[in-house]
């Protein structure tokens, strides 16, 4: 290796090493919710389970491949599910529901600011990809993105982009799931919450 | 020979930036302070009695006291019990009262905080726990920990939101945006998180 190579290529990485270190000091940074106006407003924050395909796959409860044909603004949905987005589904890979159409409720919108990256959907009409939708059994209950933005691939070139920004061949995605389904759940049953407390109440 | 010593050197070299780096990183700022702030400096909430019944007082104590403990005028303090829901995630409706309590919320969820706000003032807070995960004040590998999450989620009634995740590897501060099972790191707050509600109050 040249000498002279090697000294641009560690000054570009000081360099670069250096600019990120400048750009990252920031208690003003990051997608916070900017006040605007004078009327009230809401903001939620969202903990989520920590990201893992797997998990992600067995505990949604419904994945389906399709193609978004509307997303509407509403208000006042319940826990600020604001957003509807329809999707027309092609293809159910995981689940019962059989209708042509589903509406999924995400979080924010109408009002609502959602506070962290992770929520941000961004999906507009004639998007296609594979969805993960979560159950979010409130009132009468309504499917939602599962864990936020990670329950969305969208499709480009027969290929989706993962929530860790991997590209990958569609069919390769699909058959991956199936994979994770076909494998028997080994998860050991952990009394929910909401059991704990009914076995309290029993007592 | 003359370049070998050149490499050794320049890779020598390299390793120490990357060290001094690292030590530089662990005390840059990566909290994020909305804007959104309780002008009091003080807030008050109701935990829900079902969950004292399941013997989580002692852990909401704990992650009240790590908030107040952090060298801000800022204090956090419990008004008592109440078995009502936590409107404000619930319906995005207020109530007057800020309360800590469980919903129903799809696997994803952990936990939610909802909180309004008239222009920068915070004016209610809402925390919700998943009645649909597993959560223990001793957590397994299959649980969620009690006081792990309430210090996250009352750093939210701060108003502080998710630390930028870049610095959520070694000494993750209890701001990072995600929680796994088992992990209780999220008890004790970091220089970020310290430095975070020293920012606002
Ligand atoms: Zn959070």
């Amino acid at each position: 290796m040249k000498k002279t190579t090697l000294i641009v290529a560690g000054l570009a990485v000081i360099v670069s090493l250096t600019t990120l270190m400048y750009g990252l000091d920031g208690k003003d940074q990051g997608g916070s919710a900017t006040p605007q106006g004078d009327g009230t407003r809401l903001l939620v924050n969202a903990l989520r389970t920590e990201p893992d395909f797997r998990v992600d796959t067995l505990d949604s409860s419904m994945i389906v491949q399709g193609e978004v044909i509307a997303v509407d603004e509403l208000s006042d949905q319940p826990l600020s599910h604001n957003t509807r987005i329809t999707i027309s589904v092609d293809q159910l890979i995981k689940g019962d529901d059989v209708s042509e159409t589903i509406e999924v409720y995400a979080l924010g919108g109408g009002g609502v600011e959602v506070v962290g990256d992770n929520e941000k959907i961004g999906l507009v009409a004639g998007d296609v990809g594979i969805f993960f939708l979560g159950w979010m059994p409130v009132s009468e209950g309504f499917y939602t993105f599962f864990g936020g933005s990670r329950g969305v691939y969208v499709e480009k070139d027969a290929h989706i982009r993962n929530w860790g920004g991997k590209s990958i061949k569609t069919d390769r995605f699909v058959r991956e799931i199936e994979k994770v389904l076909a494998d028997p759940d080994d998860r050991e049953h952990q009394k929910t919450l909401g059991e704990m407390i009914r076995d309290k109440e029993s007592e | 020979m003359k370049n070998n010593i050149f490499i050794r050197v320049m890779l020598a070299t390299m390793g120490l930036f990357s060290l001094s780096l690292f030590f530089l990183v662990s005390n840059v700022y990566a909290y994020v302070a909305s804007g959104y702030t309780r002008p009091s400096g003080n807030v008050s909430f109701y935990l829900h009695g079902a969950l004292v019944n399941v013997g989580w007082q002692g852990a909401i104590d704990n992650a009240r006291s790590e908030w107040n403990g952090a060298g801000s005028s800022f204090t956090f303090s419990q008004s008592g019990t109440a078995t009502r829901s936590p409107s404000l995630v619930q319906s995005s409706t207020t109530d007057g009262y800020n309360d800590i309590g469980a919903l129903s919320l799809d696997l994803s969820y952990v936990g939610f905080t909802s909180s309004v706000a008239s222009g920068t003032s915070i004016i209610e807070t809402d925390t919700a726990y998943n009645l649909e995960k597993s959560f223990d004040v001793n957590p397994n590998i299959y649980q969620y920990d009690v006081e792990s999450v309430a210090v996250h989620e009352l750093g939210h009634w701060l108003h502080l939101d998710e630390t930028q995740s870049w610095r959520c590897f070694a000494s993750p501060p209890s701001m990072c945006g995600s929680v796994s099972m088992g992990s209780t790191y999220m008890r004790s707050i970091e220089s970020d998180d310290i430095n975070g509600i020293q920012y606002i109050y």
